[in-house]
């Protein structure tokens, strides 16, 4: 008891040198272990999302960038396939496709054109409001809605994609309609809407003031039997309403109309393998198995890893040798003490007790403070995750 | 009370070799030691009390020869019968006066069992006039202070020896004087044997007796 209180006096009195000692301890614990935490957590966010998409389909290029945007809505955009692809797809007779139009953001969060079938194959229903259902509506994963304090009925105006670009998509300004409940996956940070919503985002359709009954003469340019062209200066809605909703309209054919991806869903393994073998020469399409992409992926992580933790190695034989030398320094500054306890009385194995005694305490601290990293480390896990998921 | 006889001590390695033919300290004596430097009053002060053992001859204290036993007997020995006061008072920074002082109980297992507790300390502490600063760090003492807490520490296991190092050699005159009276009237209290080490030959005339350890080993070879 005695060598423990002259052991406990003697790091609280050295304060300083104790604080250091513990925090180099601490973080050269902490830190392997975190990354380790966090890079396992990591995989299993990204092999959960992965293993629950059966196969996911785009236009031929990076086979990462389309599984990072089709799973995750993250990442390089990949090219976009026409929607008569994701029809091609589905006409084959060997499960339900899924599309999926993520190119543009709404306040920094991806805007996610699909059907409703992707609601329900997620398992996405709304905690607040009702999913979208006419066109300029939109649903909020909930942490996009925490983020933006959104509710249903509120107005979300989407990102241009280029404010120098006067010639590019005008924001369009939503309708939230309801609030998904929160299901820990990239949808919480997600705005869903109608694929045909996204197009209006993009373009491709748009709703503007009748120039025929109602607009101001000046700005026709030509009639041409049916067909009337007017200027720039024609008013177009920026908003979609139940007034201006039969004005919008898209030019074009909307099967040429592009998706980024595509989800498949087969009913079996086996129609999986036939449709991923009916694709695999394809030349304009490509049909991957999330899972074994993200793998792969991860592959190329747990290599950094590995780098990782031969660096950490080095660091604890670096931290290890440092505080060897600290440990031998402290002896000879300190070997009068130790003479005057043992001329006091105290045996030389005393002495090395109540030595060994400030290392254990050094180490308990350390490992206390450890186990506080790791508790604050677990609850901002979700919150890293997050800021590291692709 | 101390006994040496034929006793002749050489460090490893040092050409020079402490020699006492005989020496006797009787039981409450208040002796000072004296010597050129170098001469060996530390070795022997360390002889008697068991921190060294000699390579030839005896010492007993108390009637116990300090040679037969070993480096644990002597520890315990010394725990029970010695009082140890340091030129440099070799306080611990890291306690407060009051730890300081009872550092002999809080080190020694067998002396711990015998712990007085804070009272004792109290006592002590107030005959040497440091009844206010108990739980001051003794890196905020001044000198006379700290060699006062230092004696307060030799004295608190009631030793029935009290061996003294230059126990003035950190202080100036004044100080030295008023710390010299009170290890002198506390080993009167305690009515502990004292035998000190010193250089200052002003304060030889506050001793029993003075030992010239030349003198003394130049009577004959050990």
């Amino acid at each position: 008891m005695g060598v423990l209180r002259l052991a406990w006096r003697y790091v609280a009195y050295q304060r300083l040198k104790t604080a250091l000692l513990v925090a180099s301890l601490a973080l050269t614990v902490f830190l392997p272990l975190a990354v380790r935490a966090l890079v396992n957590g990591y995989s299993e966010r990204l092999l959960a999302r992965a293993r629950a998409t059966p196969l996911a389909a785009g236009a031929r290029g990076s086979r990462y960038d389309l599984i990072l945007h089709a799973l995750y809505f993250r990442g390089a955009v990949p090219r976009a396939m026409p929607l008569r692809d994701v029809k091609a797809l589905e006409a084959q007779g060997l499960g339900a496709a899924i599309p999926l139009h993520a190119r543009f953001k709404a306040q920094g969060f991806p805007v996610v054109g699909t059907s409703l079938e992707y609601f329900e194959f997620r398992g996405l229903r709304p905690a607040a409001g009702r999913l979208p259902l006419r066109l300029g509506d939109c649903v909020a994963g909930a942490e996009a809605a925490r983020a933006l304090g959104l509710r249903p009925d509120d107005r979300l105006l989407t990102d241009p994609e280029n404010v120098l670009d006067l010639a590019g998509a005008y924001p369009l300004r939503m309708r939230v309609t309801g609030i998904l409940a929160p299901n820990a996956s990239p949808d919480d940070r997600a705005i869903f809407a109608d694929l045909k919503t996204v197009w209006l985002i993009q373009g491709l359709g748009h709703g503007h003031q009748d120039v025929v009954e109602d607009g101001d003469p000046g700005v026709i340019l030509k009639r041409e039997g049916g067909t009337v062209v007017a200027n720039a200066a024609l008013p177009t809605c920026v908003e979609v309403t139940d007034a201006n909703l039969a004005s919008f309209h898209f030019h074009g054919d909307p099967e040429a109309f592009p998706v980024s991806a595509a989800l498949l869903v087969p009913p079996d393994e086996k129609s999986g393998v036939l449709l991923r073998g009916r694709y695999e020469k394809h030349e304009t399409v490509q049909v991957l198995p999330p899972e074994a992409v993200v793998e792969d992926l991860l592959g190329l992580v747990l290599r950094v890893k590995r780098f990782f933790d031969a660096n950490f190695a080095l660091v604890a034989l670096a931290m290890a040798l440092l505080l060897a030398l600290v440990v031998s320094l402290s002896l000879r500054l300190r070997a009068r003490e130790r003479e005057t306890l043992y001329k006091l009385g105290c045996s030389r194995g005393t002495v090395f007790g109540m030595l060994a005694g400030e290392l254990l305490l050094v180490a308990a601290m350390s490992l206390a403070l450890v186990a506080l990293l790791a508790a604050a480390g677990a609850a901002f896990q979700d919150d890293l995750m997050r800021m590291l998921l692709p | 009370m101390i006994r040496l006889e034929q006793v002749r001590f050489r460090y490893d390695e040092s050409p020079y070799e402490l020699r006492v033919p005989a020496l006797a300290i009787e039981a409450g004596e208040k002796v000072a030691i004296v010597a050129p430097s170098g001469a060996g009053k530390t070795t022997l002060l360390h002889l008697i009390a068991g921190i060294l053992v000699p390579q030839a001859g005896s010492v007993r204290v108390n009637g116990i020869e300090l040679s037969a036993l070993g480096d644990a007997a002597r520890r315990d020995f010394r725990c029970e019968h010695v009082g140890l006061v340091f030129q440099t008072f070799e306080l611990l920074e890291y306690l407060d006066v009051a730890e300081n002082i009872r550092l002999p109980y809080l080190v020694n297992r067998r002396l711990r069992a015998k712990d007085p507790g804070e009272a004792a300390v109290r006592e002590l502490a107030a005959q040497a006039g440091l009844g206010e600063k108990l739980r001051r760090g003794v890196e905020r003492l001044s000198q006379g202070e700290r060699q006062r807490v230092a004696l307060c520490r030799a004295l608190i296991a009631r030793p029935a020896l009290l061996l003294a190092d230059e126990p003035t050699g950190s202080l100036d005159p004044a100080t030295g004087r008023v710390a010299l009276d009170l290890l002198l009237e506390l080993a009167r209290v305690h009515r502990s044997t004292l035998v000190a080490v010193t250089h200052d030959r002003g304060l030889l005339g506050a001793f029993d007796r003075t030992v010239d350890l030349a003198e003394l080993s130049a009577r004959g070879p050990a």
